[in-house]
């Protein structure tokens, strides 16, 4: 026994042992212990158990998330100072600056990395006792709590003829049409499945400012490779396998929607969409109080009926306007009420050609003073 | 308010060399010199290798999910590239389980000492990218030199010549 197996050991033990308990029960409310959708259930069942364990994880990310609406605006801060800066060094200096924001304010809204880790042995345990089913039945042995006559059960089920252990490379001597079409069909319905939490769904959760990032330009082209490496190595996947893999992906994509839905990140399109939902209940947006709100909308209004209103513009002739003015250009009072011109102080006297934001979500209300732009065309060239 | 925009202005100019910078900083690997040494050397290097190909295929996928700053992979992969295959690897175990979800997080460098580095053209990438500021960087060089020489000389020599050739 290697280092390796040796650590898997006590997974390989757990995953049989839930297997057996799921199959057990199933047999004792009458189905066939030798039936294919006896095994299959205890596989989803497996599958259930194993997600439905990281949930207080989940939860506790989730709860550390709400303590970050109180740094929104040096977070607001932190995202104009190095906009536009998209090269890699300069956006871990971003990263740095928003650690050692998190830590003065005793938030973090990460996930930490051993729960990923740590999931890893559990899933590689689920894969080798699957996997080692066929092997098991062939030298007649048990697997662990499974004993010999349930292995043979559990390689000898079928689903709509197909064994459950077949791969398309290997379709074993089960009905060879229908297991193609499972594993062709499952193998899809694990890629999409995929696909869709890592791209519809995270890509709505991420602000605007991790969009700049190198690492997310990265992650977006990831997410098509992957499917093209899960399409490759599905074909030796065991139908069983297949099934586990699928129902997992499956949580991942609900959790991940009922946690983008109800808690987004800050500045991320699913806040926006979060905040009109409210807005369309009555409801002022995340993280603040209905009077905050009715204040600011308040403070608006004052705002637009005191005077000449501030009519929308490009952002050609923010610029414009903004070197013409330097000094003596509005300051946005509460920060948000027009969007937009408070936002450009950093980009004015910059020629690169800005990536479109929609600045809806970080208002951004920066404190420096217009005559800072002396010294920022200074740095700049 | 003079305190920020100074800060800024250093970020700023910083960034016009920062790309070039990386682009020309040396990989993790560490070259061997003779027969013995790529023996001696090549778990470290496979250590970084497997490092390297998991933050290119595996880390993405996760998306922001590290409490520090390094990242737990990119803190691994430094610490073997400047300490080594064995103190490396236990510096990256000893990490990983301070990264769980009740860790309070923040800023955790990989300690000093290993792997000397006398300029900024010789940090390596992930060094780069782990020290991002040029104090950052300055700090981490001074801590090479001997104890005598002081740092802020250092930090003066080391600021000119890397931004000097990108001054358009």
């Amino acid at each position: 026994m290697n280092f390796f197996n040796l650590i898997l050991w006590p997974f390989k033990w757990a995953v049989s042992a839930v297997l057996w308990v799921f199959h057990s029960a199933f047999t004792a409310i009458g189905m066939d212990p030798a039936s294919g959708w006896t095994w299959v259930l205890s596989i989803v069942g497996l599958t259930l158990v194993m997600r439905t364990l990281t949930i207080p994880l989940f939860m506790k990310q989730i709860r550390s998330m709400r303590g970050m609406q109180v740094i929104q605006p040096e977070m607001a801060k932190l995202q104009a100072k190095y906009k536009g800066k998209t090269d890699q060094v300069s956006r871990q200096a971003m990263a740095q600056e928003q650690m050692a924001l998190y830590k003065k304010h005793n938030v973090n809204p990460l996930a930490s990395c051993l729960p990923i880790l740590a999931q890893m042995p559990i899933f590689f345990g689920l894969f080798q006792v699957l996997n080692g089913v066929r092997g098991a039945a062939e030298r007649d042995e048990g697997i662990l709590v499974l004993n010999a006559q349930m292995i043979h059960q559990f390689n000898d089920g079928t689903l709509f003829g197909a064994p459950l252990f077949s791969t398309l490379r290997a379709p074993g001597d089960g009905n060879h049409t229908s297991t193609v079409i499972i594993a062709v069909v499952l193998v899809i319905a694990m890629t999409v499945t995929m696909f869709i939490s890592q791209k519809q769904l995270a890509g709505k959760n991420v602000s605007e400012a991790t969009k700049q990032s190198p690492m997310y330009r990265q992650q977006q082209m990831i997410i098509y490779i992957f499917p093209i490496i899960f399409a490759i190595t599905g074909i030796n996947f065991p139908i069983g396998v297949l099934i586990y893999w699928t129902v997992s992906n499956l949580w991942s994509m609900g959790q991940q929607y009922w946690m983008i839905r109800r808690n987004p990140t800050p500045g991320s399109q699913a806040e926006r969409e979060l905040n009109e939902r409210r807005a369309a209940k009555g409801l002022p947006p995340m993280g603040k109080t209905k009077e905050e709100h009715e204040a600011e909308v308040e403070e608006a209004r004052a705002k637009a009926a005191a005077g000449q209103r501030q009519q929308p513009m490009s952002k050609k002739r923010q610029k414009a306007q903004a070197k013409k003015g330097q000094g003596q250009q509005n300051q946005p009072a509460a920060g948000e009420v027009v969007d937009g011109t408070a936002e450009d102080v950093t980009g004015q006297d910059q020629q690169v050609v800005e990536t479109p934001q929609n600045t809806s979500g970080n208002p951004a209300n920066k404190p420096r003073k217009r005559g800072g732009s002396g010294s920022s065309a200074l740095k700049k060239k | 308010m003079t305190e920020p925009r100074h800060h800024h202005g250093v970020a700023g100019r910083q960034h016009e060399s920062s790309q070039d910078l990386f682009d020309a900083a040396p990989s993790e690997f560490v070259h061997p010199n003779n027969a013995f040494q790529i023996l001696w050397l090549l778990p470290q290097n496979l250590l970084i290798a497997g490092l390297k190909m998991y933050r290119a295929l595996v880390s993405p996928l996760y998306g922001d999910v590290c409490k520090h700053f390094p990242t737990c992979s990119a803190y691994g992969l430094e610490s073997l590239t400047r300490h080594g295959a064995l103190r490396g690897l236990g510096l990256t175990v000893r990490r990983l389980l301070r990264c769980h979800p009740w860790a309070a997080g923040g800023i955790d460098r990989v300690p000093d000492g290993g792997r000397p580095f006398t300029s900024v053209e010789q940090l390596p990438k992930i060094v780069l990218l782990n020290h991002p500021t040029p104090e950052d960087r300055a700090r981490l060089l001074a801590s090479f030199a001997p104890a005598a020489s002081s740092s802020p000389a250092d930090h003066t020599t080391r600021q000119s010549s890397p931004a000097e050739p990108q001054v358009s």
